[in-house]
């Protein structure tokens, strides 16, 4: 009996690098196509519960916690309110970004990118900032395209590509990194990266530069299949160390990185 | 045969939940390894052969959908089945509810240890180019990892312990 255990663990595992072999090889293609053309609906029908039963438990934690976030949320306003008051110039910067940014969505929608209309169908397991989309390379999908989540404003990137779906990574990953730039002045750029699955991060910022609060962050374009000027953060933090050789900035993102389930994947 | 069959549905739809479902409910459900559970659950509480295919199968399908190097998942499932057999049959008398926590405990922090060193190789010989950090992230989603395997543990052994008479001789002690 133990033998035979015994045996079985071993042709497990020898199948296991049979097969992995295989994969690598390509041969298991067509398999891999006909499993997932059969799952990835019922992946999907399962994600979309996910997502409700999500939206659900936010919404009665809020209901719960409203009077607690009501005031904090009007503790939060008295101070912006106050900061506003103290900075009426920021005002009128406020007023011209909000007209570059309307600016900046119709530029997006005009440029006329050849978009792929992509649904949401899991995230990993070992990595939450990860979505896999329902279109892959049978689509036109490559490694390295921008994904869109809401009016311009990009999201992650792709980095895996199977024949019926793709993997994203989400901008808020430790191990994202995009090129990006202020959309007031393009010589202000840097490299954006993820924290710890939360935040944003602009690095590498020219230390000569300066960097105001508000200010719209889109992507520079100056790596390839990302189109410049998507729609990244706005900043709202700024740290320049005087023995640094360059400055940093935390952006709050304009997109909802945690209730994504339909995105756009743009072309080149 | 027909046992078989439900035994293959059982296992692929499990594998779609926790791919679909679970990953999608954000830090606690994302925290939920249901493969593992089951892997555990079935080597101890029903045979050690049906654990080491549900691992197989399961962590297949896991592998299709995910980013990571291929077969990582599958590897580490057999892996910890072999291991939870070894531990439960050298180390364990019975087959218990509290034994059954604690196989369940040890082989989710062996399965993260196992998954973070596998990952960091594949990183260091260029095999993948994800990694993960070793922080208090991860530690905290390891914590939060061992309390929901668990609690589904302890589900599923209420559970078949009201359906089957294979665990009614005493909540303590069978066989």
């Amino acid at each position: 009996m133990k033998s035979s255990r015994f045996k079985l663990s071993t042709i497990l595992i020898a199948v296991l690098l049979l097969l992995v072999f295989l994969y690598y090889l390509g041969g298991l293609g067509f398999t891999e196509n006909i499993l997932t053309k059969i799952f990835n609906p019922i992946t999907g029908r399962f994600y979309s519960w996910g997502q409700g039963v999500n939206d659900f438990y936010y919404k009665k934690v809020k209901d719960k916690r409203v009077a607690e976030d009501l005031l904090k949320e009007n503790e939060e306003l008295e101070e912006k309110y106050q900061s506003l008051l103290k900075e009426n110039a920021e005002l009128k910067i406020l007023a011209k970004e909000n007209e570059l940014l309307k600016k900046e969505l119709k530029f997006s929608k005009e440029r006329g990118h050849q978009i792929v209309p992509s649904r949401v169908i899991s995230r990993d397991l070992f990595l939450p900032n990860t979505l896999t989309i329902d279109k892959g390379a049978k689509d036109g999908l490559v490694r390295g395209l921008p994904i869109i989540a809401e009016e311009g404003v990009i999201v992650g990137k792709i980095i895996k590509v199977k024949d019926n779906s793709s993997t994203v990574l989400l901008l808020t990953d430790v191990q994202s990194k995009l090129a990006v730039m202020s959309l007031d002045d393009q010589d202000i750029n840097g490299i954006l990266r993820g924290e710890h699955g939360l935040s944003l991060k602009m690095e590498l910022i020219p230390k000569n530069k300066e960097l105001r609060y508000n200010e719209i962050i889109v992507t520079s374009g100056i790596e390839t299949n990302i189109p410049p000027g998507l729609l990244v953060g706005t900043v709202s933090q700024i740290t320049n160390l005087s023995g640094e050789l360059f400055q940093s900035a935390i952006l709050s993102p304009l997109g909802n990185y945690h209730n994504i389930k339909f995105v756009l994947v743009i072309l080149p | 045969m027909k046992r078989i069959f439900l035994f293959i549905f059982f296992i692929i739809l499990s594998s779609l939940v926790q791919i679909g479902l679970l990953n999608s409910l954000g830090d606690w459900g994302n925290s939920i390894n249901l493969i593992l559970c089951l892997v555990i659950f079935i080597t101890i509480i029903f045979n050690y052969s049906y654990g080491l295919w549900s691992a197989f199968l399961g962590g297949l399908i896991l592998d299709l959908y995910s980013p990571l190097t291929f077969g990582i998942f599958t590897f580490i499932f057999l892996i910890i089945a072999i291991l939870v057999n070894f531990l439960f049959t050298n180390f364990f008398t019975n087959k218990s509810f509290y034994s059954l926590l604690v196989l369940g405990g040890l082989a989710t922090i062996l399965y993260n240890l196992l998954f973070y060193i596998f990952v960091y190789f594949l990183f260091v010989f260029n095999l993948s180019d994800t990694y993960f950090l070793l922080d208090i992230t991860w530690l905290k989603n390891l914590m939060n990892q061992i309390i929901l395997n668990s609690i589904i543990l302890i589900l599923f052994f209420i559970f078949v312990n009201k359906l089957s008479k294979r665990l009614k001789a005493t909540f303590l002690w069978i066989d």
